[in-house]
């Protein structure tokens, strides 16, 4: 397949990509990525053969089961000593966590 | 050469078991992993204390051993997804299918080793070391579900849960000589399993017999209002029953594929074989453009919801923290997603460089539009056969550290089985034979729902085939099983 330009990607696509993804890269990693990404890409541009959405009669997304039922929303017992067991601390009410603002 | 000691059946084991008690079992699995999981590295968790234990003695799986993959919440016992980002975290609820398999008596002996959170093929992006194949050390047990497949290859316990996103449960299967079966999407609660493609993503399991994964199947279905994709039961047995003979197909195009090696296209034929010899209708179909775009619409799908899925792994609320004391909440999340592997950080690069702006439709989009065309596809084939058939891998297990320098191989060599997740089928992977040292294997796909006749018909293809899972080497060296009132094989 004809290699199409829209498929490369370089470090700067990376870089942005890996901030919207909260992802932090040293050197190594990001070069490694890089190499990576640029070959799934490539490989997975045979995606773009499959018919503008206006030739594909389906709908974009083909939902494997329609919803049967949600739970009714309100607050239910927890168990509450595995659940204060996971975390740091609990008093009065409050789960107590590591400081996560400055 | 006389073949190792292998469990009875789990409807036979639940009989002896529940007898006594049922611990003297559980600590048979106990001792066995204990004596010998060593260098196989199937289990990342053992249940430490068995004086705490309980079975239930009359109920159809009273004192059956059970391993659980590792991205399946036991409360209790850790739960890792095979990544250092949740070393120490133990979940304080159990998966509504666990707490299913517990009522009815099952005992969970431990959690198994897996490719981080179930991204890979051969287990060897987990983060707690390699698991290997009991029938070949230095070959891999498949993935993502490898050390439950390795276990019960290796007679460490009769059965263990999995988890199959795009085959997650049947090639590991396929690898180690065992069964693996995926329920269609919905089939059974997902409460307790940690996400990695919503709308790909299914509880499964992997056992030494078809009649086991049934025994396991039905006990697990049932609506759960905790999780709301779950097909109501009733729903499931109104699949058409098939009168006579159920019609078979297979494609041309995957037995004669390039990938494909010797021992598989063999089996494949074999199985082929045995149906027309029995009578059945075997025809000949073909989607060329679906073999083309199955496995690029799987991991843009997959990857795109993952990036999504493991956008809460931010240390603030699971697992360690890499920064005690961060200045700024960003350094917190950045720093301690750090702890994610390469594979796991390269498919969240993917799922999110497709889901920005500029690309979405270029990509995602384009692979909800395959998605369609794949299920609409499958939907038409079905209408004219009952039981497809195809190879589960191309191949039979590689060696360790063959393919996982090459990103893309490893994923091509999903394209028989993302198809089932991509159109929620069921389908189960079953050991034909062993070629070579090691097992061989086919898949067999049903429509939509039709699960229980899938299971079936698996049965009786079980029935026609040879594969003797006491050949595998490892069983060699374990001690024989004792049970109340002796021998039961």
């Amino acid at each position: 397949m004809e290699r199409d330009d829209s498929t490369l990607i370089d470090a700067e696509e990376i870089r942005v990509t890996a901030e919207l993804a909260a992802l932090e890269l040293d050197a190594e990693s990001a070069a490694a990525l890089v190499d990576g990404l640029a070959v799934l890409l490539e490989h997975f541009a045979a995606i773009a053969e499959v018919g503008s959405p206006e030739s594909v009669p389906a709908s974009p997304t083909d939902n494997p089961v329609d919803l049967v039922s949600l739970r009714e929303d309100r607050v239910e017992d927890a168990k509450k000593a595995s659940l204060h067991a996971a975390a740091p601390d609990f008093e009065e009410g409050f789960f107590f966590v590591p400081r996560v603002l400055a | 050469m006389s073949g190792g000691p292998t469990w009875p059946s789990l409807r036979r084991l639940a009989e002896v078991a529940g007898a006594d008690g049922g611990l003297l079992v559980v600590q048979s699995s106990l001792r066995r992993i204990r004596e010998h999981d060593g260098d196989l590295r199937s289990f990342l968790a053992v249940q430490a204390d068995e004086s705490d234990l309980q079975v239930r003695e009359d109920g159809p799986l009273s004192g059956v051993p059970l391993a659980v993959k590792d991205n399946i919440a036991v409360e209790g016992l850790p739960l890792t997804c095979g990544s250092r980002i949740l070393e120490g975290y133990v979940p304080p609820f159990t998966a509504t299918v666990v707490e299913r398999l517990q009522a009815a008596g099952a005992v969970v002996v431990g959690k198994t080793n897996m490719d981080e959170f179930a991204m890979g093929s051969s287990s060897e992006t987990s983060a707690y070391g390699q698991c290997r194949n009991p029938w070949m050390k230095d070959r891999v047990p498949g993935g993502s579900s490898g050390g439950s497949a390795a276990a019960v290859a290796a007679g460490l316990v009769p059965a263990a849960l999995g988890s199959d996103t795009g085959g997650s449960v049947r090639q590991p299967a396929a690898f180690c000589g065992t069964v693996g079966f995926k329920p269609s999407y919905g089939a059974l609660s997902r409460f307790g399993l940690v996400a990695y493609g919503s709308s790909l993503d299914q509880i499964g399991m992997l056992t030494g017999r078809v009649a086991d994964a049934e025994h396991l199947f039905r006990l697990m279905l049932g609506h759960d209002r905790r999780d709301g994709t779950v097909v109501a039961v009733d729903e499931l047995d109104r699949s058409d029953p098939v009168s006579g003979q159920p019609t078979v197909g297979f494609f041309p195009d995957h037995r004669d594929h390039p990938a494909l090696d010797e021992a598989t296209r063999v089996a494949l034929e074999q199985v082929l074989d045995i149906y027309r010899s029995q009578g059945h209708d075997v025809r000949e179909l073909s989607l060329p453009h679906a073999d083309e775009i199955v496995v690029p619409a799987y991991y843009l799908t997959a990857c795109a919801e993952a990036s999504s899925n493991l956008a809460r792994f931010d240390g603030v609320r699971y697992g360690p923290r890499a920064d005690r004391e961060p200045d700024r909440v960003e350094d917190l999340i950045r720093s301690t997603r750090a702890l994610f592997g390469r594979e796991v950080q390269l498919r969240i690069l993917l799922g999110t460089y497709v889901l920005r702006a500029g690309h979405y439709d270029q990509y995602y989009g384009r692979a909800q539009q395959a998605r369609s065309e794949i299920a609409m596809s499958y939907r038409s084939l079905f209408d004219e056969v009952d039981i497809l058939v195809t190879p589960s891998a191309p191949t039979q297990a590689f060696r360790i550290g063959e393919l996982i320098d090459d990103p893309v191989t490893m994923k091509l060599a999903d394209q028989f089985t993302v198809t089932a997740n991509l159109a929620g089928l069921p389908a189960i992977s079953l050991p034909v034979g062993v070629s070579g040292g090691l097992p061989t294997a086919v898949q067999l796909m049903g429509k939509r729902s039709s699960d229980l006749l899938l299971l079936n018909e698996a049965l009786r293809l079980e029935n026609w085939l040879e594969f003797d899972p006491a050949k595998c080497p490892f069983l060699r060296g374990l001690p024989s099983l004792k049970f109340p009132g002796g021998d039961v094989e």
